[in-house]
């Protein structure tokens, strides 16, 4: 976990004319795998084609061997990411999210994608949806000593896969 | 890897590109993100599936015991782009025979047919084409806003939307309109929208609705109110006319609307239209959004 911005706050939506009266999409995820081509600026155009899924929160992490680099920020994703910051995310395969928080609030230790060291290397998680039983899942988990850096549900699948994947996981 | 649910509930599609001479593969959740960078779409990833991607190509894995398709019906209704694939055909096609069956089922007599900015558009576009009714723009967008956390000034506030939408005076005046959205949650913003529109002289308008009544939440990802907020949970379609203050209002049948989907309706969720919930919510979870009991109305 190499990069992670300083929080910024996050504006309380005041001005609620502007937003939709609809209902608000959860996720959206992105992730390739491609040697030689510039994966974290791939990413960001896939997220950035999906911003209409979630506009809370953008992050991209990329694998460079056995070396995560992470980058994810509240925002869109056209304010979060730059040339200089995409830059910083080398590698072969990358995986990124735009997010809408539906568990969990709004702040820029819940944006994705997740990332955990496990046994077998780094993991970066970036997940669309609910888990309805999160509340049970999470009470098992603990009672197994995981521990948890957010209030999110889709952490628990990365703690979940932990030490049973080394790849980065998208869905 | 990439992984869906034994559902489905969430999208999920692969697209392949070349890199070097060699095919590399890309997920995501919708095919626009495939298309902004060149990839071909490939296929979705099935319910149930995980799909491993390494040096060597595409592994898949079918690790659901029994995995049963309930693909969101609102990812098809609103959520998804409309230039995103699903079915093999653009949502936006979709969306346009949801407009045409619209207008099949409850017709009405009009001087045109126009659409909510930007999701309404499409289904307009069917109950125009079906009807016969010409297609106008009432309203615009302004495509660049975004969401802003700016407070407006008071004398803006009063003003309302017109900040995103504004209203086109010589095509509305004295005229019967058919305004047509893709759906109506708690029913605020169409309020604005209708009164913008009489502001503007429009004589008579009929709302019609290219989904049925949003009657429950969802606990599958996507944040809409909890029950008491949505505005069909508490109120007939005759009351929600009159709050909204249209002439008439008419909301597209679910049969109709899974009928044009042209899959097998049962391969769809639909709580929130129905209240029949796919995969079973534990119940504090469903108290939490299902406030019904607590309002005293």
């Amino acid at each position: 976990m190499s990069l992670y911005p300083v929080a910024s706050p996050v504006p309380s939506p005041a001005f609620v004319e502007t937003i939709p009266d609809k209902p608000e999409e959860a996720c959206g995820v992105f992730g390739l795998y491609a040697p030689g081509e510039d994966v974290a600026k791939l990413t960001y155009f896939g997220l950035f084609a999906l911003q209409h899924r979630g506009q809370e929160s953008a992050g991209i992490a990329s694998f460079e061997r056995e070396q995560v680099h992470v980058y994810k920020d509240m925002g869109l994703v056209s304010q979060v990411f730059n040339e200089k910051i995409l830059r910083q995310l080398p590698g072969n395969l990358a995986v990124g999210h735009t997010r809408y928080s539906t568990t969990g609030s709004s702040v820029v230790v819940n944006a994705q994608p997740a990332v955990l060291q496990t046994r077998l290397g780094p993991l970066a998680l970036a997940h669309n949806g609910n888990l309805v039983n999160a509340a049970q899942l999470r009470s098992i988990l603990q009672n197994h000593n995981c521990r948890f850096e957010t209030t999110t549900d889709s952490e628990m699948i990365a703690v979940r896969s932990r030490g049973r994947s080394t790849a980065a996981r998208i869905g | 890897m990439g992984a869906r649910d034994p559902n489905g509930i969430r999208p999920l599609v692969l697209g392949t590109f070349l890199s070097n001479g060699i095919t590399r593969y890309v997920l995501a959740s919708e095919t626009c993100a495939l298309d902004i960078i060149g990839a071909e779409y490939l296929r979705e990833v099935e319910p149930g599936e995980l799909v491993w991607i390494t040096e060597a190509g595409l592994a898949s894995f079918h690790w659901a015991k029994k995995p049963e398709r309930k693909l969101c019906i609102f990812e098809m209704i609103y959520f998804a782009r409309p230039d995103s694939l699903m079915h093999e055909e653009t949502l936006y096609r979709y969306r346009v025979r949801l407009g045409e069956q619209l207008a099949k089922e409850s017709p009405v007599d009009a001087d045109f047919v126009m659409g909510v900015p930007d999701s309404g558009i499409p289904a307009a576009i069917g109950y125009s084409r079906h009807s016969g009714i010409p297609y106008e723009e009432g309203l615009i967008k302004n495509r660049y806003v975004g969401r802003t956390f700016i407070q407006p000034t008071q004398t803006m506030r009063e003003s309302g939307i017109r900040m995103k939408l504004n209203p086109l005076k010589d095509v509305l005046a004295g005229k019967r309109a058919i305004i047509v959205d893709d759906s109506i949650v708690r029913g605020t913003t169409s309020r604005k929208i209708v009164r913008e529109m009489r502001e503007a002289g429009a004589k008579e308008v009929h709302m019609r609705i290219s989904s049925p009544p949003v009657t429950h939440p969802c606990f599958y990802g996507i944040d809409t109110d909890s029950q008491d907020q949505l505005i069909a949970a508490t109120k007939s379609v005759t009351e929600i006319a009159a709050q909204l203050g249209v002439d008439s209002l008419a909301y597209l049948s679910w049969e109709g609307m899974l009928a044009a989907t042209g899959e097998d309706p049962n391969s769809f969720c639909s709580a929130c239209f129905t209240g029949d919930y796919p995969v079973p919510v534990p119940d504090p979870l469903k108290r939490a959004k299902l406030r019904l009991e607590e309002l005293a109305v």
